[in-house]
């Protein structure tokens, strides 16, 4: 009987050292978005290292509510958040949505550059500061940077809002505006057959596009945004920024994968974790007005 | 098709949701698998929606809506094998005339993506709700619930804006009320309490089988399933709504066209099959802009989308009319034929529900309901929201019991591609 005992606890003791350590991943946008897309590629790699269950967020305020929520069951969240998110709440709107990068919750971030675009017979690179232009745009953010930089060139735009980049570019390919900025270039790679890019907020020319301070001394000409990648809760997150850099180096994992078919995406996994931080937190002041990240 | 049967039989997992709990399986197959797989799963999934839809009155989707109204009646009648039967044809004349125009003019689908202008988009939506509300018995009484649908569409925050309304400062509120929680109670509720069950006392069940009755009782009525395939595949390329608004629209028209003739009643034939046909015509045509053109129009198409693109195969770059024809026409036209023969002899096994107890099966279904709208919200921890969200909504629903509440929910629905609609066209004016 006595051996039989020692059997279960061996067996169980075994079985709770082989067990893996619960891990929440959150998707805080919408399921048809580029940010679920990334959320469900890291849900499978990282299922190999932890027990992984996957939750949506719908919205940054729901999904603000449930990582205060699995923090207090004791559990550990990874997530993405924009850093445009986290610039509005420094800005002073959406009190609930600002996740700031810390020592503390920082895994990764990928660092991406908006971009303004035309159709493949759109307007000219040269002509686009010219007064009444139609400019497509999806995002308050956005609309504030337009509106600053015509200002700046002492003119004044027609800007039409979409719902998204996807609505941004169906609305250039239909002629309804002359061009458009969306923050994210991935959306104009994926047609970039029936599309022209004009200017890059990058400083420096990015796959062939013109920086766009290389023609305005504009003083945002260079604004580049953040997409953070934390860890919320009770684990440590250096761990699982090393589970991530095996990750994006592992040629057959299904991140590296999507990123790889995706252009228009800096890591900073590869960088010093102070450093990543500090460039995190740098493109988040970026877009705001007042009193800024340290 | 497996996958499609099992979504389709339990109301509110959808699409998108089977896909999530397959996706180490999906990221195995290669991308031309992973095409074949969805086309598989998106026509069984209409197939058999209709089968819950007519039994137990529970929609899948809110393409079901029409199924509910109109099948669940016809099973209460004893006509639940003959609507099954009807939905199952129609769905195969829709998905069948659909490949076979689409194939003939796939060059010309080149410029699908003027469709998307905002121009166009705020046409269709208007048209559509002026439709749904000016061929109601009572307009005004339409035009209300339109009015109301809209109102609880708001609630939340609206993602392009950041604007909130009603929502009290909770954060499930800002995620809207959910839909399953909506169209059950205000839509399926009532339909569940109207009428007794009694067939199996004093009602002749329609137990006959004979596959040419069945044929001919559908080719009788053959013109409102061409009239359902051409509504269907137009109104199916609309964003995010995509197959509820083609059989929505079509259900609406074609009851419309029944009253007109002095031949409505409740457990319409024609109106389900015009749906039904419209149903699976709007999800063939709710993928072309995703093949051919790289626009995921609904969630379950963008996870497509990336999966496939993670496989070095981008949708609407590395799609030709070629690849089209050569794979995904016999794909389509197998999983339909397949589909078919899953859920036309199903409808004779259904009479055997027929001998449970009135309370009993109301009961069940009830349960059921109940167990869908908690487990929809699991994945978000929105399992207790849903079912609050229910409750409250059950009074209006019962209140409503005795009149078609389909504007309000069909505005509920499209509320929110309507704001969009709306800012981008106040924009650009």
């Amino acid at each position: 009987m006595k051996k039989i005992l020692f059997l279960i606890v061996l067996t169980l003791l075994g079985w709770s050292a082989s067990a893996k350590e619960k891990l929440y991943i959150l998707n805080p946008s919408s399921t048809g978005g580029s940010f679920n897309a990334q959320m469900v590629a890291y849900a499978e790699d990282l299922s190999a290292y932890y027990d992984v269950e996957y939750v949506q967020g719908k919205g940054c305020q729901k999904a603000s509510s449930n990582v205060q929520r699995i923090i207090k069951n004791n559990n550990q969240v990874f997530h993405i958040w924009n850093g445009l998110r986290t610039a509005d709440f420094l800005n002073g709107k959406n009190p609930l949505c600002g996740m700031i990068p810390t020592e503390q919750n920082f895994v990764n971030s990928v660092l991406k550059y908006p971009l303004f675009f035309t159709g493949t017979d759109g307007i000219d690179k040269k002509d686009i500061f010219k007064d009444d232009i139609k400019v497509g745009y999806n995002s308050t953010t956005n609309k504030e940077y337009l509106q600053k930089l015509a200002e700046f060139h002492g003119i004044s735009w027609h800007l039409v809002r979409y719902e998204n980049s996807k609505g941004v570019v169906l609305g250039v390919m239909n002629n309804e505006v002359e061009f458009a900025m969306i923050n994210s270039a991935s959306s104009f790679w994926k047609k970039s057959d029936r599309l022209k890019a004009l200017y890059t907020l990058n400083a420096v020319e990015e796959n062939g596009i013109q920086p766009l301070r290389s023609i305005s001394q504009f003083p945002g000409a260079s604004n580049g945004t953040v997409d953070l990648f934390l860890l919320q809760g009770n684990g440590d997150n250096l761990k699982l920024r090393n589970v991530v850099n095996d990750i994006l180096n592992n040629p057959k994992s299904k991140t590296y994968l999507w990123y790889s078919n995706t252009k228009g995406y800096t890591q900073t996994i590869d960088m010093d974790v102070k450093q990543a931080i500090s460039i995190s937190r740098n493109y988040i002041n970026f877009w705001v007005v007042g009193d800024k990240l340290k | 098709m497996l996958v499609g049967v099992f979504a389709g039989f339990m109301p509110g997992i959808g699409i998108f949701a089977s896909m999530m709990l397959l996706l180490p399986f999906l990221h195995d197959l290669t991308a031309l698998q992973l095409l074949t797989f969805y086309v598989a799963l998106a026509s069984t999934t209409q197939y058999i929606g209709s089968i819950t839809a007519t039994v137990f009155g529970l929609p899948g989707e809110a393409s079901s809506l029409p199924a509910v109204r109109e099948g669940h009646q016809m099973y209460k009648q004893g006509r639940g094998s003959y609507a099954i039967s009807g939905a199952a044809i129609g769905s195969f004349l829709g998905g069948f005339l659909m490949l076979l125009i689409v194939s003939a003019f796939l060059p010309l689908l080149d410029g699908i993506y003027k469709i998307y202008s905002t121009r166009v988009m705020a046409t269709i939506l208007i048209t559509v709700t002026i439709v749904i509300c000016f061929t109601a018995k009572k307009i005004w009484l339409a035009v209300l619930f339109a009015i109301a649908g809209y109102l609880l569409g708001l609630i939340g925050c609206r993602y392009i804006d950041d604007y909130c309304f009603a929502t009290f400062g909770n954060a499930d509120i800002t995620t809207g009320l959910p839909l399953i929680s909506v169209i059950c109670a205000i839509y399926v509720f009532p339909n569940l309490i109207k009428g007794k069950h009694k067939f199996h006392k004093n009602q002749k069940i329609e137990i006959n089988f004979v596959v040419f009755d069945h044929l001919k009782k559908f080719m009788h009525n053959s013109t409102s399933a061409i009239r359902g395939t051409f509504i269907g595949f137009f109104a199916g390329f609309t964003p995010g709504l995509s197959t509820a608004i083609s059989s929505n629209l079509a259900y609406t028209i074609e009851k419309w066209w029944q009253i007109r003739k002095r031949k409505y009643k409740l457990g319409n034939y024609r109106c389900l099959v015009s749906a039904e046909t419209a149903n699976n015509a709007g999800a063939f045509s709710c993928l072309l802009p995703l093949f051919v053109f790289g626009i995921p129009l609904v969630p379950s198409e963008a996870l497509l989308y990336e999966l496939a693109s993670v496989k070095g195969f981008i949708l609407g770059q590395d799609f030709t009319a070629e690849f089209f024809l050569k794979n995904l026409t016999p794909v389509l036209f197998i999983t339909n034929l397949i589909a078919i023969f899953l859920a036309w002899p199903l409808a004779k096994y259904i009479c055997v529900m027929h001998k449970i107890p009135t309370v009993l099966f109301r009961s069940i279904i009830f349960v059921l309901m109940l167990s869908s709208i908690y487990f929809s919200g699991v994945n978000s921890f929105q399992g207790g929201y849903h079912i609050i969200v229910f409750l409250c909504l059950l009074p209006i629903g019962y209140l409503l019991r005795d009149h078609d509440t389909l504007p309000l929910i069909f505005v509920y629905i499209i509320q929110d591609r309507l704001d969009v609609i709306a800012i981008s066209m106040m924009d650009l004016l």
